[in-house]
């Protein structure tokens, strides 16, 4: 008997989240993930292979693709809170949850894709009203 | 009275059409210096020496390269006129690089209007590298040649740029900036002038063997590169998106 069903045989009154072997795997994604990061944080940007023709890469579009989600999440939990909306009252908490995680996950992405990602603190010092992208990371955080 | 009038007029339109058309150069800004480049593309034999020079004056790292040689044919012409052009930074008096840098890390010198990057700012977003209509930014991500990782007599050669005398350590500044062609500012005088025959004059221009890189001052009206806009047909690169480049191409 696998460990699978071994976890959907217990009482239904809090079902898992996911099966082991998804929690295994998931432990292994992080294990690899930590030292890349690491990695990457020491040596640097030459490891990723872009170059000045494509100066964005993956990180990048995942940045987006969570700030979306963010937005979204944020939207919806904004239907439910202010315009009282009785009908999504369920899922009001979760979309304030996951508004903020998407918001922290987008964030590191764009951490972990700056040169110097030890300077980061230069968009809120030196602030040039021009600049769009000042302008997002301004709204993210506030 | 109506004639003076007439003639006030004329005279307002005539300049008018000299501050918006090609004779633009010949109007001074505010600047004390305009400096730009008029490239030859009749003179250029695309033999590469302007990359080859500015990357011996900059030490610039592989995959960064201040100065790029284009080739290919100009269609439509008879025969297929081969074409050769090099395409440093342009200088452009409106900037897009500039006007999205999250930091304010990358500006247009008041006095000369040359574009730079100040290293110490710089967090490497790469905004301005995806801002720049011309692709003349370039990403500094840490490699080195082979005769700098290895620590040899080359690694303690520092690059003049900015006259700040960098040396090349790892993960320093300027590797995780973006770098780009500064019309080798080091080279100025305290006054910030240029001195072709002293050796004070930007690397690619000093050593195009055919001629093809004429740098200069377009405020002064007698000055090569003006001279040479009087007398040639001259384009620029993308004149549509509005960033009045400080470069010129002959053609």
């Amino acid at each position: 008997m696998s460990t699978a069903t071994l976890t959907t045989d217990l009482p239904a009154s809090k079902p898992p989240l996911a099966s082991n072997w998804v929690r295994m795997f998931l432990i292994a994604l992080t294990a690899v993930g930590i030292p890349a990061l690491l990695i990457r944080l020491y040596a640097g940007l030459n490891i990723t292979a872009l170059g000045s023709v494509v100066p964005w890469g993956v990180w990048v579009a995942f940045y987006i693709y969570f700030i979306g989600l963010s937005a979204g999440s944020f939207l919806l939990s904004s239907l439910i809170f202010v315009f009282k909306n009785e009908e999504l009252e369920p899922v009001g908490r979760l979309a304030v949850v996951q508004a903020f995680a998407c918001l922290i996950t987008g964030l590191v992405f764009i951490f972990l894709d700056l040169g110097h990602w030890e300077r980061f603190w230069h968009v809120m010092a030196y602030p040039p009203w021009g600049s769009v992208l000042a302008w997002e990371i301004w709204f993210y955080n506030a | 009275m109506g004639g003076a009038a007439l003639a006030t007029l004329a005279a307002a339109e005539a300049s008018a059409a000299q501050a918006t058309g090609a004779g633009a150069v010949t109007t001074t800004t505010k600047r004390k210096f305009r400096y730009g480049m008029v490239i030859d593309t009749w003179r250029c034999v695309g033999c590469k020496a302007c990359v080859v020079a500015c990357k011996a004056e900059n030490k610039t790292p592989p995959g960064v390269s201040y100065t790029v040689v284009l080739d290919g044919v100009m269609g439509n012409s008879p025969n297929d006129k081969p074409l050769f052009m090099t395409k440093p930074c342009f200088h452009c008096e409106n900037p897009p690089c500039v006007d999205v840098c999250p930091v304010g890390a990358t500006f247009k010198r008041s006095q000369d209007g040359i574009v730079v990057v100040d290293y110490d700012r710089c967090i490497g977003c790469r905004y301005c590298i995806t801002g720049c209509p011309y692709g003349a930014r370039y990403f500094d991500y840490g490699d080195d040649y082979r005769q700098v990782s290895e620590k040899t007599a080359w690694a303690d050669v520092p690059s003049p740029e900015y006259s700040q005398f960098i040396k090349r350590k790892e993960n320093k500044s300027p590797a995780g900036n973006v770098r780009k062609c500064t019309f080798c500012v080091h080279l100025q005088d305290a006054e910030g002038k240029y001195d072709e025959h002293g050796g004070r004059w930007p690397a690619c221009a000093k050593t195009c063997t055919g001629h093809a890189i004429h740098f200069g001052d377009f405020n002064d009206p007698e000055s090569a590169v003006s001279l040479l806009l009087r007398e040639r047909q001259a384009i620029r690169l993308k004149e549509e998106l509005g960033t009045n480049p400080n470069v010129y191409y002959l053609l």
